[in-house]
């Protein structure tokens, strides 16, 4: 990866000369109106005069040489996850009930990527509140940009298929709870940076499951994915989960890896032979074992989707046609029939059945062996991982079992198979550990495969570290 | 029915913490016109995120105290989902495996104790106006001012076993929380009262709102039951609300959809771990309490258990008291004055201590005038009732406008001999035996000085003239 | 822990609790998904013993409090401002009724 290929160089480039910013948002403005032509859906609704005001408000910080003029993503527009509240903008998480919300606040990772600089773009499209593998449960479905009859992945699709579709500098915030950073990424070529639980706010985002939710990065390549977690991390007061500490973009020691050999098993065979080639162009560089993780191999899809969606449902009460989003007409209407009228006609079917499980799940009766059975097991399974790092500084594995799957192939599988699908991704996701996806290579017909590198709670450094390498 | 019914109460009590923002998030807790002390996370937009009130803690931890419960080192807040519409999430955020605290007993003045199962943090929903009155509204209006408030419920077990008794409860409860100073004032419990006769199903009264409208519903409630038991008919349980103007309770529709509230550990919020030193400070800073206050008054000022438990059985009662001891005055005629006129007067005539203006600056020269003889009981009776539910002249200058006090110019004496005197036929009757005429001369006495003497000094006069 | 039975009765009442009036259509297609779903992986969580404590959070946060310390809120126009303007009256929100 060349240097003038990183958002520091085009920062440092902007410094010098606006026209540099001005350019590259025209440009970049272009592609995504192409891309809605086109219809590969990466964008959702675009608000052209909100752009031009923020670049016209940059060019005075340019001219003041005022603390964005500084910032380490000035001039660098932004695509934002739609979960991702931007105040004024339509902020919908993907799904038709929440049509027409206007945030009054900025998401915190938001407040942050103005302060140093950068222009929201607008917001990319994802799977309805992060249910899916394969943002196929969307408004508008995006296109992988390697071959669009294929998915982008999910849940944040439009993120990584508008970044790996643009030839313009650009930044993605994504958000994963089950992979939903990683995935994409792997499947449209990107580096995706997910960061510890809590080490990015979520305030402002608008919750699938909170105990699982963490935004993350997605970048054309290791540099960016690290410098936008820099900058959007960091302690905030406004989310009680949040932690002290927030990431600095600098290496880490590794010394010693271990491929999950488990994970291996169930993947394409292509998929396994591209990792595994990686894997041993990396053996120059570290010590590379393998290593077992039997119980999150068998339970910790079970835990996490009995979690997420236990979370999920609660999370999901408030949208009933009251305060924002679509609302009817009240009229001698009892709230039973007004609230399931508007619920049953905007939320999705992935929405409806998993507002269903995890209904079921913490339902009086069940709760004990189900909701705060995976609790529990939750912490068995962070205990297997913990157990892993004390002879490993970090754990490998695939990303995804296989490249991006056609359209055609996903409406055949059940919702069953699409869990399933998440079986590498979401381990590491329960535990709230941090991961990255980084492009290991290709298919026979050119579709990206990514490799996922796990680090323990706290060590992302890491992951930056082992990003750049596997890039070089 | 002959045999004594055996009655079962038990009560869950919502009070309003008094903090000065709300529980999960920075909203002032009063606003006067609708919609004008929110914000994202009161109102349940999307993307917000509440936090916790560190206040809204500690004034949990001191009424769990309070109570002589255990606390709980360690908490959390919980999830209950339900679908309404004053319902900002369609969940509540309150308490369920683990509250503030647990396990408490409450004294009744009667001896009695009642255990408290548990007492925990929870917020508020939004308040819900029927513009066209309850039942006959084809819509509500919605004001979030409310939502998000912090609230303290208290859960008794079912040790209550009459109306009158959960009435002395609540009072009871009501002057604790009172000492404690952790209320909202001016603002009104609502309690939830379940009732059983007989060992049958228990009904819920829903929402009531102050505690004599609780009594009100309960003393129906009951009578009600017993109706029904008399028909022959038996008690299923269901929910009930209270009409407090019929005086009734009624049925509520069982709904079609009986939500299952599917408590789940809000991941929006993390673990309290309050540390022994925290819990051994809020005990130490803990304000004097009702019980232990009584206790003193009888060791300091020799007071009766009964006088010192009504005294401290009132919180305002109370606080006078304390101002006239501070002023000097007598603290045992004070405390007479205070418990048996005062406290007649109030409850005579219906009144809360918001309905009056009293205050002890008012008490003090009464309660001197007492100490030197000046003024008889019944004067002084006189004189309150009037402050508290007359004209509201002040005790002092209403005697003196009304002649009542006893000056030294009046010679007792001399009006006790004018009236045995010009009264042969009385007390040729009375030393004849006749109590009756004694009481017929003392009357006279206290005629001629118009009420000023004091009735014992006249009898003990005549009695020792007519030996 | 005994097999649960997922009947369709058992997912309609769940679907009525949360608020969603499922057709005959959505109900035949979600019931044999929603039954795989149940049996063949939350169920797995049945083979596992597991005496630790709950992580109901990955990483361990506590005692993050807030000042008791008022600060202005939103104004009655910006609160009613994702309203729609028929469900907005005289500075309240309409809803549907309760009885």
């Amino acid at each position: 990866m060349k240097r003038e290929e990183t958002i520091t160089f085009f920062v440092e480039e902007a410094r010098k000369d606006f026209s540099i910013v001005e350019k590259n948002l025209a440009s970049i403005m272009q592609e995504a109106k192409v891309s809605e032509v086109k219809k590969l859906n990466y964008i959702e609704e675009f608000d052209a005069q909100n752009v031009v005001r923020q670049l016209v408000e940059l060019k005075k910080s340019f001219a003041a040489k005022d603390s964005k003029y500084y910032g380490k993503l000035f001039g660098v527009p932004i695509t934002v996850k739609d979960a991702i509240c931007v105040r004024g903008l339509e902020s919908k998480a993907g799904s038709k009930i929440l049509k027409g919300y206007k945030p009054l606040f900025d998401a915190t990772v938001i407040e942050h990527a103005r302060n140093e600089g950068a222009i929201i773009l607008a917001k990319t499209t994802q799977d309805e509140f992060g249910f899916g593998t394969f943002a196929t449960n969307t408004i508008k479905v995006p296109k992988n940009p390697f071959d669009n009859s294929r998915s982008c992945g999910g849940s944040s699709g439009g993120a990584a298929g508008f970044t790996a579709f643009t030839k313009n500098y650009h930044l993605a915030i994504g958000e994963s709870t089950g992979g939903s950073i990683a995935c994409p990424a792997s499947f449209c070529g990107c580096v995706g940076l997910t960061p510890t639980y809590g080490v990015v706010s979520r305030f402002g985002l608008i919750d699938y499951a909170n105990s699982l939710d963490k935004i993350g990065a997605i970048a054309k390549n290791a540099e960016d994915a690290a410098l936008l977690l820099e900058v959007i991390s960091g302690y905030d007061e406004r989310d009680s989960t949040s932690l002290k500490n927030g990431f600095v973009k600098e290496e880490g020691e590794i010394k010693r890896v271990a491929i999950i050999k488990d994970f291996f098993e169930p993947c394409d065979e292509e998929v396994k032979k591209v990792v595994k080639k990686k894997i041993e162009e990396l053996k120059k560089f570290y010590a590379v074992e393998e290593v077992s993780l039997p119980l999150n191999v068998k339970y910790s899809l079970a835990a996490y989707y009995v979690i997420a969606t236990c979370e999920a449902s609660t999370n999901l009460a408030k949208l009933s046609g009251l305060r924002y989003g679509v609302q009817g007409s009240v009229e001698g209407k009892h709230f039973d029939e007004y609230f399931s009228e508007i619920r049953s006609k905007e939320f999705g079917a992935e929405a409806k059945r998993r507002i269903i499980l995890g209904t079921f799940a913490r339902m009086s009766g069940y709760r004990d062996a189900y909701y705060l059975k995976a609790m529990r097991v939750r912490t068995k399974l962070i205990n297997e991982f913990n157990e892993a790092f004390k002879k490993y500084d970090l754990l490998l594995c695939p990303t995804m079992p296989t490249v991006a799957p056609r359209f055609d192939e996903i409406e055949k599988l059940t919702p069953m198979q699409n869990f399933a699908m998440d079986l590498c991704t979401v381990p590491a996701n329960l535990a709230g550990l941090p991961h990255v996806s980084v492009n290991a290579g290709f298919s026979k017909n050119n579709l990206p495969i990514g490799l996922m590198a796990i680090a323990p709670h706290l060590e992302e450094k890491r992951l930056y570290s082992f990003a750049r390498v596997v890039e070089a | 029915m002959s045999e004594e019914t055996k009655v079962i109460i038990g009560l869950e009590i919502h009070a309003y913490l008094g903090t000065e923002s709300k529980l999960f998030c920075s909203c002032a807790t009063n606003a006067t016109m609708p919609n004008t002390a929110c914000c994202p996370i009161c109102l349940g937009h999307p993307g917000s995120k509440p936090v916790l009130n560190e206040k809204a803690v500690e004034l949990g931890v001191k009424v769990g105290l309070a109570l002589n419960c255990t606390i709980n080192e360690d908490f959390f807040f919980s999830r209950k989902t339900y679908f309404y519409p004053d319902m900002s999430m369609n969940y509540q955020i309150t308490q369920y495996e683990v509250p503030v605290a647990e396990k408490g007993m409450v004294t009744l003045p009667s001896g009695k104790k009642i255990r408290i199962r548990r007492a925990h943090i929870e917020w508020d929903p939004a308040a819900l106006v029927h513009p066209s009155g309850m039942g006959k509204s084809n819509y509500v209006l919605i004001d979030y001012n409310r939502s998000g408030l912090p609230l303290i419920e208290i859960v008794t077990e079912p040790d209550l076993s009459s109306p009158a008794e959960a009435r002395e409860f609540m009072n009871t409860l009501e002057n604790i929380l009172s000492y404690l100073n952790v209320l909202r004032p001016n603002t009104t419990m609502k309690v939830d009262c379940n009732i059983s006769i007989n060992g049958g199903n228990r009904t819920e009264i829903k929402n009531v709102s102050g505690y004599a409208a609780a009594e009100k519903a309960l003393t129906f409630e009951l009578a009600r039951q017993k109706l029904e038991l008399k028909n022959g008919k038996i008690i299923h349980q269901h929910t009930r609300a209270f009409n407090a103007d019929t005086g009734m309770t009624v049925e509520l529709r069982k709904k079609e959809t009986e939500d299952d509230y599917g408590y789940i550990f809000d991941p929006d919020l993390v673990k309290v771990s309050l540390g022994k030193d925290y819990l051994a400070s809020a005990k130490a800073e803990l304000p004097e309490l009702p019980e232990a206050k009584a206790q003193r008054l009888m060791k300091e000022f020799n007071f009766s258990e009964y006088d010192a438990r009504v005294l401290c059985g009132d919180f305002n009662l109370g606080k006078i008291f304390d101002k006239l001891v501070e002023k000097k005055a007598s603290p045992q005629i004070s405390a007479r004055i205070l418990t048996r006129e005062l406290l007649a007067v109030l409850n005579h005539d219906a009144l809360l201590w918001s309905e009056v203006s009293v205050s002890a600056d008012d008490f003090v020269g009464l309660v001197e005038l007492i100490e030197k003889g000046k003024v008889s009981d019944k004067n002084a009776k006189a004189a309150v009732i009037n402050y508290v539910s007359g004209d509201k002249s002040k005790p002092v200058e209403f005697l003196s406008k009304n002649n009542l006090l006893i000056s030294e110019s009046i010679d007792l004496d001399a009006v006790v001999v004018k009236i045995i005197s010009s009264n042969e036929k009385a007390v040729t009757d009375y030393k004849a035996g006749n109590q009756k005429s004694l009481n017929f001369l003392s009357g006279l006495v206290m005629r001629e000085t118009k009420g000023t003497a004091s009735p014992q000094k006249v009898l003990e006069m005549l009695k020792k003239k007519l030996s | 822990m005994s097999k649960v039975e997922v009947t369709k009765e058992l997912i309609q009442k769940v679907a009525k609790n949360a608020r969603l009036s499922l057709t005959d259509e959505e109900l035949e297609k979600f019931v044999p998904q929603i039954q795989e779903i149940i049996v063949d992986s939350f169920s797995k969580l049945d083979e596992v013993e597991a005496k630790e404590e709950p992580s109901f959070q990955p990483v361990s946060v506590s005692n993050r409090f807030r000042a008791d310390k008022p600060k202005a809120g939103l104004t009655q126009e910006e609160a009613l401002s994702n309203v729609d303007k028929k469900l907005r009256q005289d500075g309240y929100l309409k809803g549907p009724k309760v009885l």
